[in-house]
Formats: structure tokens, sequence, C-alpha cells
């Protein structure tokens, strides 16, 4: 039941800095800073000739708690899906860091992935994370901290779920969350590690990707399932998903497998009618090449 | 079992018993303190912030300020965080007696720290646990008491989502109905969330601020106090024991 916030941990290990595991005896180099995260920092490093990403952690017990599920995850991938490569200490100035290493996924946060290459993709990228959210599920494992920054886009919308730290196996309570997504926060369920939680968390991170909901000024009155519905309503990009988004922000619907039907049936609905229905002035000069890039996509969606 | 008292506070007491040795007292008893203080900025702010950091020293919790300006969010935050910490710190104990004082986590072979951060994240979900909130309902926290309320609802829905039972009750200080109550409760021993709404429209402001007195009247409500349940844990306390001992032969 911990809220997500950013690490205070100042030290960063510079380029070709060389770590030799203490107990499996692997040496890594690292590379650059990819990224922080809740419980620690993230670098690219060497190993083998070959790129992966190291999490050194803050705390050795929610760095374990990562690994135990990774691993259990990794148990079982297919043999050349394997995401969890090793794990391990280091000695920096007297102090010992615990860390694991991953494959490194190469791709921008989905807000980053929307930015540059255009809105078109949203219904797919939605569609992946609910792909992602499914199997995960399957293996009894919810998600529990899932946001744009936890979401990585590769090319072709291709989908990867990163930080681990809030995956809960399901009837536990929320190991990590991060408010706005969090359904507890919204007063419109419990922090159970329940399938439907994920998806309401899925529903806010549509509602902020398509701009509908923004993180800042929110106040304690607008707390409710109807603010966000009336947020999303509002909204060109999310019309076509209302009634998923109703049923996700409820917590109606029976599984994520429901849940990812019914965003597909939307995605494939009638795609010209509702890109005319966008009515915004700004649109309409660009309405030929819209329909055009809508093709496009509907054409990918079909290839991937 | 968790037992710990979370004070809400500005810290400035100017009735009665010293809080921070109330706040001893409580650590004698094997209760936590953890306080969150809410503090104006200024001189007196500055007076409550030594009197909360302090308290909760003695207590053998945390204390986090969290400043009027930036209330509502963070008071849910800081206070979900101490719970958390209590949890943690108490299976930390329970893990020392299992592998050792002189052992670390890190002196273990990742695999073997595998399964004792299994076994820890059982305990922690599973434990019961046994939360007073003591609000502060002085004249002084007029401004800040809904941000609180807030937080009390926020922390009942965490603890609800655990798997293990978590008891919450709620006391506000000073009494509003009898002027000698130093602490008067709004909430018995309680595992619903239903109860809790709209309570602190209870809450009668006025100038004194007997954080010890009202400190001392929790701590003995919980040694003294159980819910049905618990009596009928205490009854059974014996098997409880037996399962600690398995649970240690599991570890090693």
């Amino acid at each position: 039941m911990t809220t997500s916030y950013k690490s205070t941990n100042t030290t960063v290990l510079h380029e070709g800095f060389k770590i030799q595991g203490k107990w499996n005896k692997k040496n890594y180099e690292i590379q650059r800073l990819l990224g922080e995260g809740t419980s620690g920092k993230v670098y690219l490093v060497n190993y083998n000739q070959n790129v992966f990403a190291m999490k050194i952690g803050l705390d050795e017990i929610s760095l374990q708690s990562e690994i135990n599920v990774i691993k259990k995850i990794n148990k079982k991938l297919e043999p050349d899906k394997k995401i969890f490569i090793d794990s391990d200490d280091f000695e920096l100035n007297g102090k010992i860091y615990s860390f694991y290493i991953m494959k490194y996924i190469q791709g921008l946060d989905a807000k980053l992935f929307l930015n540059s290459n255009g809105q078109q993709w949203f219904h797919l990228v939605g569609l992946n994370i609910l792909n992602q959210l499914q199997k995960l599920h399957q293996m009894n494992f919810i998600f529990g901290d899932l946001k744009i920054e936890n979401v990585i886009v590769s090319e072709f919308g291709k989908v990867t779920l990163i930080d681990y730290g809030g995956v809960t196996p399901k009837g536990r309570s929320i190991k990590q969350f991060t408010e706005i997504y969090d359904r507890g926060y919204w007063i419109n369920g419990t922090r159970k590690a329940d399938e439907a939680y994920d998806i309401f968390s899925f529903a806010i991170l549509c509602l902020i990707l398509t701009g509908a909901l923004s993180i800042s000024n929110l106040t304690s009155e607008k707390r409710s399932g109807s603010y966000l519905l009336k947020r999303a309503k509002t909204n060109p990009h999310c019309k076509r998903m209302i009634p998923f988004l109703e049923k996700a922000l409820n917590g109606t619907f029976s599984s994520t497998r429901c849940a990812r039907e019914e965003w597909k049936k939307l995605m494939y609905g009638n795609g010209f009618e509702n890109s005319n229905s966008i009515e915004l002035p700004w649109l309409k000069p660009a309405l030929a090449s819209s329909i055009f890039v809508l093709v496009v996509t509907v054409y990918f969606s079909f290839i991937y | 079992m968790v037992q710990q008292i979370i004070v809400i506070t500005d810290g400035c007491s100017n009735v009665g018993l010293d809080p921070v040795t109330a706040a001893a007292q409580a650590r004698e008893e094997n209760i936590i303190v953890n306080v969150i203080g809410v503090v104006d900025e200024g001189d007196f702010g500055l007076r409550g912030t030594r009197e909360i950091e302090e308290m909760a020293k003695a207590g053998g919790g945390l204390s986090k300020i969290v400043h009027s300006k930036q209330l509502s969010q963070t008071v849910q935050m800081m206070t979900r965080k101490t719970v958390v910490h209590t949890i943690q710190q108490v299976v930390n104990e329970e893990l020392q007696h299992i592998i050792g004082s002189t052992t670390s986590l890190e002196d273990l072979h990742p695999n073997q720290r595998e399964k004792v951060v299994d076994v820890i994240e059982d305990l922690e979900e599973n434990m019961l646990l046994r939360v007073v909130l003591l609000v502060d309902a002085s004249a002084s926290m007029k401004p800040k008491i809904n941000a609180v309320e807030d937080a009390v609802h926020d922390l009942m829905l965490s603890l609800q989502a655990r798997e293990g039972k978590s008891e919450v009750s709620l006391f506000h200080f000073p009494g509003s109905k009898n002027k000698n109550e130093p602490a008067e409760m709004d909430l018995d021993w309680s595992t619903e969330y239903a109860i809790m709404k709209r309570l602190f429209y209870k809450i009668n402001m006025r100038g004194a601020t007997p954080t010890g007195p009202a400190l001392l009247k929790v701590i003995e409500y919980m040694v003294h106090k159980h819910s049905d349940d618990e009596i009928k844990r205490l009854a059974g306390m014996k098997d409880v024991h037996k399962k600690g001992a398995m649970l240690s032969d599991y570890i090693v």
C-alpha cells in the first residue's frame, strides 16, 4: 500500500564504471542512466558484448520482492522470451547495493510515443497494453502501478510493461500504486488486487493519454467516478471508447478478457463515421489526411 | 501482531504530561508511536516540529512533517507510509529472531534471500494489525481537519485491502463532551469502513491541547480493551506460539 514516489538517492554511476557481482561474479559495465523509478535507478549496461538493463535498488527487501515476482513470471515465459538474467550485490564506498539484470527494451513511454508518432496509434497501443495485462492476470498477478511511465512502446506500437514494484498476487493488497491511477483515490473501489483494479488504472491512463484528464489542479471535491466519466465524454479522442471507459471506471468488466474484447470491438467499429464526428474546426483541413492515416492504422492493426 | 498509534497534530501541546514521556511509555507496552505533524510555517510551527520529532523518537516510530499548504494528499501518503514502515519494523524484529541478530539480509545468498523475502511479505500481509488514530482537534487544527479526515478514510481503505486482519480505532483530543476527558473515542475497534464516514462532524474545537494525557489514555485503551475477535485470539495464544515455531523451522 505504498505510494510511488521519486527516489532521493543522488549517487549516479558514470559511464565505464565496472561492477562485478559479489555472488555470481559476472562483470558489467555501465553505459548510461536510463531512468529513475520508484525504488531505484535503472542503467544500461554491457555484458558479454550485449546491452542489458540493470536496476539498482534503494531498499533490499523491495528489490528482492521485485526479483521474486520477475523470476516467477520468467519461469512461465518461452525460452526465447525470458526477461530475467541475473541478480547480485556489489560494494561501493563501504555500502552494499543489490541489483538485478533484465532484458533491455528500446522504446518510448506511452505519452512520448503518441506525441512523436501521432494519436492514431492510441487504440492499438491501448489494445497491446490490455494484452500484456491479460497475460499477467493469467499468471494470477495484478500489475498494480500501471501508469504512463511504466508503459514502454517500441516500433509498431509493441508494448512492454516495466517496473514490477507494484506487481501483487491476486487477492492481496496492492503493493505500490500512484494516487491518480488508484481506484481508492477516486473513491471508486478497494485497494485489493483484482483484475478490475488494473483495468481502472488503464482507463485513467487512457484519459491522460488523450488529454481528457490532466494531473495538475486536481482537488478532492473532484474525486469521483462520475467526474472522470464527464471528462471522458468531453474529449473527442475518448468518444469512441466511452462504453469501454464507463465499464472500466465502474469496475463492471467481469474479466480482463472481456475488457479486451470490448476494446477491440470499439476499435474496429465504424471508423469513418467516428472520424467525421470529431467536431473541431482545426481538424477540418486535416480531415482528408486523417482518414488516410486511419486506414493505415487499421491496416497495421490487422497485421500485428 | 503490530500495534501502533498514529498521532496527527500540529505539535503544540499545552496541558499535562509531556507527550514525549507518554510516547516512551507506549514503546514499553510494545506499541509504536508514529506522528504526522501538520504544521504552519514560522516559530509556532518550529516549536511544534520539535515536539513531533521527539515524540516519534521516544515512541520508536516515524515522524512526518506536512506543511499546511500541501495538505490532503500528503497527509494520506505519510499516514500510509508510517503504517507500512511500522509493519516492516516489526517483521524485521521477527526476522532477526529467525536468522540471528548478527546476520542481515545482504549476508544471505540471493537464492536464500528470495525465500526470506517471500516469508516477510506473507507476514506483512497477514499479521494482525491494531491501529489507533489519535487526532488533534484543538482550535489550531481547525483549517486542517478536512485533510485529516480524508487521510483517515484513505488509511482505512488501504488497511481493509490486506488479507490479514486490521483493527482500527479512532480518538480525538481534547474531549468534546466532558471537559475533564483528555481524549474521546469516536470509533471502537472496527474493521468496517462505512462507519467512518463523516465522523469528524462531532468534533468540537476548543483551546487546550492535552497531547500527553490523550496519548496515555489511548495506551491504556490499547492494553486493556480488546475487540471480541481479539479476546478469542488471546484465548488461543498457545496455538499462535506453535505456529511461530513452525515458521522458524521453515526458514532455517
